[in-house]
């Protein structure tokens, strides 16, 4: 089983594979070291060439840059990504003429929508086509970058940069983040949503009216945050059904996201009708009724109002308790003290707490209950 | 041929087992450790991604306490605060929980920070043993410091102090002798923004901060420490921290959330108790508690370790601090193992009852122990001339396949982050990966045994960490 010859064969071998693993560690780590240095160098030759040559208007594009090494030509290909992504208008005008003359748009569209290419790279070119601001078909975006939800993702950002080149890019972009609902968003998506919905239009609304039953809690969840932080001005108040169809959901998170998502349309009167904050205030799970206290303390009218006080002396979980009283001071708010329920811990926590963070010396504080 | 014929009789063969027993651990590792590089390069590749676009993604971030616990830190508490204050989040509030120092440490921060007491007593249960004094807040920062009673609860008990008291719905536990880099909270927390519901733990990676300067929340230029010591733990840290971490988490045992680096979902931690203050390490501990919690109430929970978020953090640099932290190491696992025994070999816990936990118990608490009988037995059978040429080529092969391994770790560190650019740097901690086999990791086995006498006995102490700080342009 184990001849000292088999032996000696087993050390030689994991002596052979350490010296073998040791060199291959050693060189990959000079040649990564001497690949920064050599791309550092290029990097900053092209950008003191680049910034030389910007605001000539006798430079031949094409001449300079077949004067370039390759890693020249990498180098300035990324300073170019880097520059697009911050300046905007007129001062772009000379990076997107370089791009064009490097071929940059034709090479990330034949990247973007080429089968063999791997989720990263085309990721990489449809990002590359969105800082030039370069659309690309509705229906190649649907045939080759639905792959993944970051495509997806990154397939809506360009829709929303070049929203001009397409036909109902809002709906479109919602389309591409929201999908079957089943995969959620990173926060580049929800970003992208943000930026798609945000104000007269919002049809999220609309896509969530027809499709909000299939999705995931995440999905459900994330979609309601992205409401919560959007104007929906246009929109009619049907157009919120499925919303307060939430309040029915099974998990509290989702009942706590769906109230959370009607911050913003406190001024609707008659969708503020439709809700019943009774029941949502004497919800069984702590995670929704302080989320109520919030939006309440957010429409700040005299219903809300009134229904924070009723729900500071009634709350009976201390954590829940000490919300409702923040809330109830948010809106400067100072109800009579002499209730029976009165949360006096509470109150005179939020009321100190207050004290403390507006600097006043200790010794000249009093009053605080 | 039979294996009494190669070997000097049948004292030599428990050497041979025990041999073989430690290649099963180093082969086990080295599975890991494969697993993990692909994982970490894919990892880094996807980060490498630029979307196009401004981002404003502010809004959709949850809120999170940073809960450092501090005893007898005066001399780096105000650094430490003031590098977790210039933190990359937007929504975050730091809450130091002053667990009874006998120093100076409150008064630090008082006077640094202008803090105000807060005159009211806590309206909530701050469920700790030690009772609760004082509560100070800053007027015009985030910064919130709980002074309390120390007890025996320890460093468990001052986090259970920042869990019950924060009202924020993410909990960040960080040492105080710990420096996280700038962005790395915004790393850590994507897998809550993308499952919110399941989510309820993420851990990012610990690196070794001895003898490396700061600048701006990040590493100015990482070298590789000078004392030995130190550069034993730096090769340690790539292997099972770094890698052998990632590899864990991608076979679903992610059993370990590093007490100086983990984000968690405060409501889940309250859920369970909080932090157990009778056991040594309770970061394990509580991680366990919410795999048990999660399974047994039929919900579906993710915890994720990710590479890229770091935290940089002291490593003793003398042996008899090395020995006490290892010991307790050794012994809360050991705590833990037996705690939750109930759960092995149970289908109904999953991976965690079928992987994970005997992979803990198979390899890292008896392996730790296999591997100190054998260094002992092998060190009186060469002193006694006990065993033949065969039994020396068999110890030859297993020093070599350990090298093997850390040598793979260290591979994936240059194919991957390269925190150590330099060549011969890199040369170095190979160099370390031979002699860890013959010098660090019999220490570590003898710690090993030593921490199982101190669970055997009772002795849960935490011992004395010696802090130097970090470097001279450190910006904390």
């Amino acid at each position: 089983m184990f001849t000292e010859s088999l032996l000696v064969l087993l050390s030689v071998t994991v002596f052979c594979v350490f010296l073998g693993l040791s060199i291959a560690t050693v060189g990959i780590a000079v040649w990564k070291r001497r690949a920064d240095r050599r791309n550092k160098r290029a990097l900053e030759t092209v950008q003191g060439q680049l910034f030389e040559r910007r605001d000539r208007s006798d430079v031949d594009w094409r001449d300079w840059l077949t004067s370039l090494s390759e890693p020249e030509q990498t180098a300035l290909k990324s300073l170019l990504q880097r520059y697009l992504r911050v300046i905007e208008g007129p001062k772009s005008d000379r990076y997107l003429e370089i791009a064009d003359t490097l071929a940059l748009p034709q090479a990330a569209r034949w990247k973007a929508s080429h089968d063999d290419s791997d989720q990263l790279t085309r990721l990489r070119a449809l990002a590359t086509l969105t800082v030039l601001e370069q659309p690309v078909p509705t229906r190649e975006l649907w045939s080759h970058c639905m792959g993944t939800q970051r495509t997806r993702e990154a397939s809506a950002r360009l829709v929303y940069e070049c929203a001009d080149q397409y036909e109902c890019p809002g709906v479109c972009g919602t389309e591409l983040l929201v999908w079957d609902g089943s995969e959620s968003m990173t926060i580049y998506g929800l970003d992208t949503l943000v930026k798609l919905n945000d104000g007269a239009g919002t049809p999220l609304l609309e896509v969530a009216r027809k499709s909000a039953g299939s999705w995931s809690d995440a999905v459900l969840i994330q979609v309601c945050r992205v409401l919560e932080h959007i104007r929906a001005t246009n929109p009619d108040d049907a157009s919120f059904d499925w919303l307060i169809a939430l309040f029915e959901h099974q998990q509290p998170a989702v009942r706590a996201a769906a109230i959370r998502a009607l911050k913003q349309q406190g001024w609707r009167t008659g969708l503020r009708q439709r809700i019943d904050v009774n029941a949502l205030l004497e919800d069984d799970s702590p995670q929704v009724r302080r989320a109520t206290y919030n939006v309440l303390a957010y429409w700040g009218d005299s219903d809300a109002q009134s229904l924070l006080e009723q729900a500071m002396i009634s709350e009976r979980e201390t954590r829940c308790q000490l919300a409702a009283v923040r809330a109830v001071r948010s809106l400067d708010m100072d109800p009579l003290k002499n209730h029976s329920g009165w949360p006096v811990d509470a109150w005179n926590w939020v009321r100190a707490v207050e004290t403390a963070d507006v600097d006043t010396p200790l010794d000249e504080r009093s009053g605080l209950s | 041929m039979i294996l009494d014929d190669v070997i000097s009789g049948p004292i030599a063969a428990i050497g041979v087992v025990i041999i073989l027993y430690i290649l099963l651990i180093n082969s086990v590792y080295l599975v890991l450790t494969l697993v993990g590089i692909q994982h970490t390069r894919s990892q880094q590749e996807q980060e490498a991604y630029e979307p196009a676009g401004l981002i404003n993604s502010n809004q959709f971030l949850p809120e999170i306490a940073v809960v450092v616990p501090a005893y007898n830190e005066e001399a780096v508490i105000v650094d430490s605060v003031q590098a977790l204050l210039s933190l990359d989040y937007p929504h975050y509030e730091i809450i130091v929980v002053n667990d009874g120092s006998t120093d100076g440490t409150l008064d630090r921060l008082v006077s640094a920070y202008g803090l105000e007491q807060v005159a009211a007593s806590v309206p909530i249960d701050v469920q700790c043993d030690g009772p609760v004094r004082d509560v100070y807040r800053s007027p015009d920062r985030d910064l919130v410091v709980i002074d309390k009673e120390n007890s025996d609860g320890g460093k468990a008990d001052a986090l259970n102090a920042g869990l019950f008291f924060t009202e924020k719905p993410l909990f960040c536990a960080i040492d105080a002798d710990s420096l996280m880099e700038r962005d790395a909270l915004r790393k850590v927390v994507e897998p809550f923004v993308m499952e919110p519901r399941k989510t309820v733990a993420t851990g990012g990676t610990v690196r070794i901060a001895n003898e490396i300067s700061f600048e701006r929340g990040r590493p100015a230029s990482v070298n590789l420490p000078k004392n030995w010591l130190v550069r034993f733990q730096v090769v340690e840290y790539l292997r099972a921290f770094f890698i052998g971490r990632t590899g864990l988490d991608r076979i679903g045992s992610l059993l370990i959330i590093s007490g100086a680096f983990g984000l968690f979902k405060t409501d889940a931690l309250r859920a369970v108790g909080g932090y157990d203050t009778s056991c040594v390490t309770e970061d394990m501990e509580i991680v366990m508690r919410l795999h048990r919690h999660f399974i047994e109430k039929d919900k579906q929970y993710e915890m994720t370790f990710l590479s890229f978020p770091v935290v940089w953090t002291e490593a003793p640099t003398s042996v008899p601090v090395l020995a006490s932290q290892r010991q307790r190491w050794f012994s809360g696992l050991v705590d833990t193992l037996i705690k939750y025994r109930g759960l092995l070999f149970r289908p109904k816990y999953g991976t965690i009852g079928l992987v994970a936990l005997p992979l803990f118990l198979i390899v890292e608490m008896f392996g730790r122990l296999v591997e100190g009988i054998g260094y002992l037995f092998f060190f009186f059978g060469i002193v006694l001339g006990l065993f033949s040429i065969p039994a020396y080529l068999f110890l030859i092969v297993s020093i070599g396949y350990g090298s093997i391994l850390t040598a793979t770790a260290v591979y994936g560190e240059v194919l991957t982050y390269r925190q150590y650019e330099d060549p011969v740097e890199i040369l170095l901690l190979l160099c370390f990966a031979v002699l860890e086999n013959v010098i660090y990791r019999p220490m570590r086995a003898l710690f090993a045994w030593q921490g199982l006498k101190n669970h055997i006995t009772g002795d849960t102490s935490w011992g004395v960490m010696e802090r130097e700080g970090f470097g001279e342009n450190s910006d904390q």
